[in-house]
């Protein structure tokens, strides 16, 4: 790898990382939402 | 006279509070937060904020509202009262057809020890201590709160699916708390007979 390349690597927003995170936090998001449509609200609303 | 203090006190704390609040903006304004740290803050408290807006939407949309009301009851004399002596406890229906349920819970069982109510049917629950603090969870159901003694707990709910269901106790009430159950059967609404009993109304509040 030359100095270019390394540069270019180093100065380039972490893709990778933002497509971890859009992974994990989807995933919670879609989790919770499940949980709380499909399980919580269907066992019945309390007044 | 005590309500202006009250009134007065309360000022002063949201003043405090918005000074704090003014104060640790500056602070954290001083502070250098690098652009992919903020960024994740950003998300972060976005994703918490999404979840905080549909619940709220979500209860405004259902009514889904806690219980507020406060209605006090002679925990030492619920066998003397209309409402929750022995004869009166169990399903019954209200002058509007509406299914009520009357329960007391005691040192170890929750009286009636078995009821049958019907499924996806609007139910007001009353529970009722005659000793000490007990909570009751129905597990599967939304139905969970503490019967606090003094207190009369109401929850309305209803059972979406037909079943045989525990009711157990889910605060500590003494060395027998974790043999503290009973059973509650949801039956399907077109199967279930709605009792044939006279009911004793409400009382009024006896705080």
């Amino acid at each position: 790898m030359d100095e270019k390349e390394r540069q270019r690597i180093l100065e380039s927003a972490p893709v990778g990382t933002f497509a971890l995170l859009a992974v994990v936090l989807g995933s919670m998001v879609i989790a919770w939402l499940f949980l709380y449509f499909g399980v919580f609200i269907p066992r019945g609303i309390i007044h | 006279m005590q309500i202006e203090l009250l009134i007065q006190k309360c000022q002063n704390l949201i003043g405090q509070a918005v000074d704090f609040v003014h104060d640790f903006i500056r602070q954290s304004r001083s502070v250098h937060i690098d652009d992919l740290e903020r960024k994740w803050i950003n998300i972060t408290l976005s994703v918490i904020g999404l979840m905080i807006v549909i619940i709220v939407l979500d209860a405004l949309i259902h009514n889904i509202r806690p219980p507020s009301k406060v209605e006090t009851i002679d925990s030492a004399r619920l066998h003397l009262s209309k409402e929750f002596a022995e004869s009166n406890l169990g399903v019954q229906l209200d002058g509007n057809g509406d299914v009520i349920v009357r329960m007391v819970a005691g040192r170890y069982s929750f009286f009636p020890k078995h009821i049958a109510v019907p499924a996806e049917t609007k139910l007001t629950l009353r529970w009722v201590s005659m000793d000490v603090l007990h909570g009751v969870h129905i597990p599967m159901t939304n139905m969970s709160t503490m019967i606090i003694p003094g207190y009369v707990a109401e929850i309305t709910t209803s059972f979406p699916k037909p079943g045989e269901y525990p009711v157990l106790c889910n605060e500590y009430c003494g060395l027998g708390h974790n043999h503290m159950w009973s059973n509650i059967s949801v039956i399907a609404k077109e199967d279930w007979k709605a009792p044939v009993q006279n009911f004793a109304k409400k009382e009024p509040d006896n705080g």
